[in-house]
């Protein structure tokens, strides 16, 4: 017997960890990175509740879901590329235009 | 042409929108000689059009008034076509103007006997001023300006007298109002002249209030403005709703109300007790306006009002004796202020107001012919010496102090003539039209009597006469200073005098002219010749003032000639004696002598040692009359003061404090407050806003976890014995893993979707929509 928790204990574990990630590291990818984690800890639940339900709705959305991060990595990396070529850093305490 | 009065007012509005519009720009572009000549063509020409229409309506036996024929005949009843003594009127009914409900106010012209004696004086006095002006204004730079205010006057009192209802005499009542103001202060960069218009303009508001009071009054008990329809209303005196029980106000009739509202209306127009400072200020304005505005014809609106409702105000017997007393007091009153001043238009001034108090008194005793009379000659003298001070004032280079004038008569022979033909007029000597006005008003003041108020008309004449030797003397005194003597100004001035100019000295003439002759229009009844020469004014205005004079004896006003059954002395049962009548004449006329033979004998050299000791030996009168009674001290004490104060308490407390500081710097305060606070947050630091967002996310998530009113979602499928919502206890019961994983016992390998056949797991609420598309061979 295993409790529908387990594997939503994974999910919740691997958002936590991605959160944690985002906010205490100051290294956009790392950031990114930890931003790949949150969201796989969501597709993990959406395919927990979709076996749950039996069908195959929440899967078909996972699969929208790395669809997405990845393109959002492509554009993330590509920022933060750019910003390096910039700034030479990619410390994200450093890059405060906006609010100047 | 169809709308033939509409010319009258509209030739001076062209002339003026023309002179405003263009006036500057053809000055520039062709050179200020040009401009001027263009400038006063077109205002003078516009004024000469309306003029020449005025004169053929009214003169004309065939198509207008026909007082060429009332001249010529002595008689107006043969030439009014119709019943009865309607009198011959044009109505032009221009357009339909405010159109609310069941109430339509036309734009409605009217030019009777009343507004046509009117539109003569106003039209012929107002272009000899255009033409005298001209050489006044000659080297003034607000050429143009000053001829489009001139014109915007004309049109505006044009339409004040034409109107056919109180709502349109109203807005010509307003812009006279306006134009006085803008003429006034003329020359506004002089700090004190452009106070002299704001004090004008904002006391004649307080008067104009109680035009509009007076006007609300009529309205709301006879729902209509309309001169006809307020005459329709007043002409009988048993059933007019505006002496009835229920239209009172205040315990006072309808009537009385409305026309008290009214007279305070012409106190500010007409310059009398309490609203006249004004006037004498006004003098700050160019001369030329003075004469006009402040001398002949605005200043008479008042009166003309008043006679317009002639039918109203013999309703309201104690109106007319507020008026009456208000009148001859004020004729004393500023007689006896004029005495004493030295400025030559100061004393023209109160003699202006002194004036339009016999005029005020005249009304107030129901003699309305008189006082239209009044108002005619005053406007031919009294602009005549207006403009003759003009051309003083002008030769001595814009010196008007008259204790330094003197011997003028030698350089300025002309507007010597014409100043001393007025002067004689104003006194009331023999055979000038002062005289016949003066002495009309007299009689009618010590005959005619109210039920109302007993013994007024003894106050009245005793005012009146006082008031006509004060006149006599301090007319006589301004025109010895000014003319007789020896110079006492400066040499430079004596030597360099500018001359008479035939442009400022036919005006003068015209109007010394009219000054002598125009009394003959009202020739008194007791004169021989009078059969030749009948009172045709009286003809004249009959029709206008019929309804009122109908009321003689039987309601407000009566001719008393009889007292307590017996005659009075003056009167033969029926009508004045003439005995009497020259009795009346000889004491008007001894009076008038005396003062110019103590004006004579005290100033005919100049200030003299006697006059000196005299004023000495007066004292505190000569001091009060020298210091106008201190009546601006005492307003500026009583009124100005505490409206400053609490002017200045309500801006600095209410407006400042209040509005300003709590009310929109209280917003603003508390938006830029909390927006300093909002500011913290929006520091650049990503990791702060993502952290604010985790922190929102699960502030959301935990209110509607912790809310149990939440949408129920139905029973818990994962547990029989939780009630469902959305905390469902995912912990607290052991889930069968197998009916997790898979939803029957034994799944194909591969499968993922539930087989057909009733599932034995647990399923979802019941959705059919859901379970159509998952059904093999369904939709998808």
């Amino acid at each position: 017997m295993i409790s529908i928790t387990a594997p939503l204990y994974l999910a919740f574990a691997l958002f936590i960890i991605g959160v944690i990630g985002v906010l205490v590291r100051r290294n956009v990818l790392i950031m990114l990175m930890s931003i790949e984690l949150m969201l796989n800890g969501a597709n993990v639940a959406l395919i927990t509740f979709s076996r749950l339900w039996g069908d195959l709705d929440g899967q078909v959305f996972s699969m929208f879901v790395i669809g997405v991060a990845a393109a959002e990595a492509a554009v993330g990396l590509a920022i933060v590329v750019s910003i390096f070529r910039s700034r030479a850093s990619v410390d994200v305490d450093q890059l405060t235009a906006l609010r100047d | 042409m169809e709308h033939t009065l509409l010319w009258i007012p509209l030739f001076p509005l062209l002339g003026a929108l023309f002179n405003l519009l263009f006036g500057g720009l053809i000055a520039r572009a062709a050179g200020p000689r040009i401009g001027k000549e263009v400038a006063h063509l077109v205002a003078i020409g516009a004024v000469a059009f309306s003029c020449f229409f005025v004169f053929s309506l009214v003169l004309q036996p065939g198509h207008g008034l026909g007082f060429l024929h009332l001249l010529q005949t002595g008689n107006l009843r043969e030439i009014i076509p119709g019943p009865g003594r309607s009198g011959h009127r044009i109505v032009d009914q221009v357009y339909p103007w405010i159109v609310s409900g069941d109430t339509i106010v036309y734009f409605e012209l009217l030019l009777d006997n009343l507004s046509g004696l009117m539109c003569l004086i106003i039209t012929g006095v107002g272009l000899l001023i255009h033409i005298f002006s001209v050489g006044y204004m000659a080297k003034d730079d607000g050429y143009h300006r000053y001829f489009a205010y001139l014109n915007l006057f004309m049109a505006s009192m044009l339409i004040l007298v034409l109107g056919k209802s109180l709502v349109l005499t109203f807005v010509g009542w307003e812009g006279v109002g306006l134009c006085s103001y803008l003429l006034i202060g003329f020359w506004f960069t002089d700090e004190a002249k452009a106070t002299a218009g704001r004090k004008a303009f904002i006391t004649n508001r307080i008067g104009d209030f109680g035009v509009i009071l007076g006007m609300l009054i009529l309205f709301s008990v006879l729902g209509s403005l309309d001169y006809d329809a307020i005459r329709g209303a007043c002409a009988s005196v048993a059933d007019t709703p505006l002496l009835a029980e229920e239209t009172k106000i205040f315990g006072l009739t309808a009537a009385t109300a409305a026309t008290l509202c009214l007279f305070l209306g012409c106190t500010g127009k007409s310059a009398q007790i309490p609203l006249y400072v004004w006037l004498p200020d006004a003098m700050a304005g160019p001369t030329p306006v003075s004469a006009l505005i402040h001398a002949a014809t605005m200043v008479t609106a008042g009166i003309y009002l008043c006679v317009r409702l002639n039918f109203l105000f013999a309703l309201a017997p104690m109106t007319m004796a507020i008026i009456a007393l208000i009148g001859g007091i004020t004729a004393f009153f500023a007689a006896t202020i004029a005495i004493t001043q030295n400025d030559i238009k100061k004393v023209l001034a109160y003699s202006t107001v002194s004036q339009l108090g016999y005029m005020f008194l005249a009304v107030g005793m129901g003699a309305w012919v008189s006082a239209m009379f009044h108002v005619m000659t005053h406007a031919f003298f009294k602009a005549c010496l207006f403009l003759g001070s003009g051309a003083v004032i002008e030769a001595c280079h814009h010196n008007q102090d008259i204790r330094t004038m003197g011997g003028l008569r030698q350089k300025m022979g002309v507007t010597a003539a014409t100043f001393l033909i007025s002067c004689l007029a104003i006194a009331g000597v023999p055979a000038f039209s002062g005289f016949f006005s003066k002495d009309e008003i007299l009689l009618h003041t010590y005959t005619y009597a109210s039920a109302w108020s007993p013994g007024l008309n003894y106050v009245g004449y005793l005012l009146g006469m006082a008031a006509a030797l004060c006149t006599a003397f301090y007319m006589f005194r301004l025109y010895f200073l000014t003319f007789e003597g020896k110079w006492r100004g400066d040499s430079h001035t004596w030597e360099d005098y500018v001359k008479e100019h035939w442009i400022m000295s036919l005006p003068l003439v015209v109007l010394a002219v009219l000054a002598t002759f125009g009394g003959f229009l009202g020739y008194p009844h007791a004169l021989p010749g009078h059969t030749k020469l009948p009172h045709m004014l009286d003809a004249w205005l009959e029709p206008v003032v019929e309804i009122s004079h109908a009321f003689k004896g039987e309601y407000a006003i009566g001719l008393r000639t009889q007292l307590d059954g017996a005659p009075m002395w003056f009167s033969d049962g029926h009508h004045i004696t003439p005995a009497a009548e020259y009795t009346f004449m000889g004491a008007s006329v001894a009076v008038a002598f005396v003062g110019i033979g103590v004006a004579w004998m005290l100033y005919r050299n100049g200030p003299s040692a006697q006059a000196e000791a005299w004023a000495k030996r007066l004292g505190l009168l000569h001091t009060l009359s020298k210091s106008k009674y201190y009546v601006d001290e005492l307003y500026r004490e009583l009124i100005l003061r505490p409206l400053y104060r609490i002017s200045q308490l309500l801006w600095l407390g209410v407006d400042q404090a209040l509005i300003n500081d709590l009310g929109v710097g209280g917003v603003s305060g508390t938006v830029k407050v909390s927006g300093d606070l909002a500011r913290l947050w929006h520091n650049g630091s990503l990791r702060r806003y993502l952290s604010m967002l985790l922190f929102g996310a699960l502030v959301v998530l935990g209110a509607v976890y912790c809310n149990p009113r939440v949408a129920q979602v139905g029973p818990n499928v994962l547990n029989e014995g939780d009630p469902g919502g959305l905390r469902p206890q995912l912990g607290g019961v052991p889930v069968d893993w197998s009916r997790f994983w898979y939803r029957d016992a034994d799944p194909p390998a591969g499968r993922t979707k539930a087989p057909s056949g009733a599932p034995t797991g647990p399923v979802r609420p019941e959705d059919p929509e859901r379970a159509r598309r998952v059904q093999p061979g369904g939709a998808r």
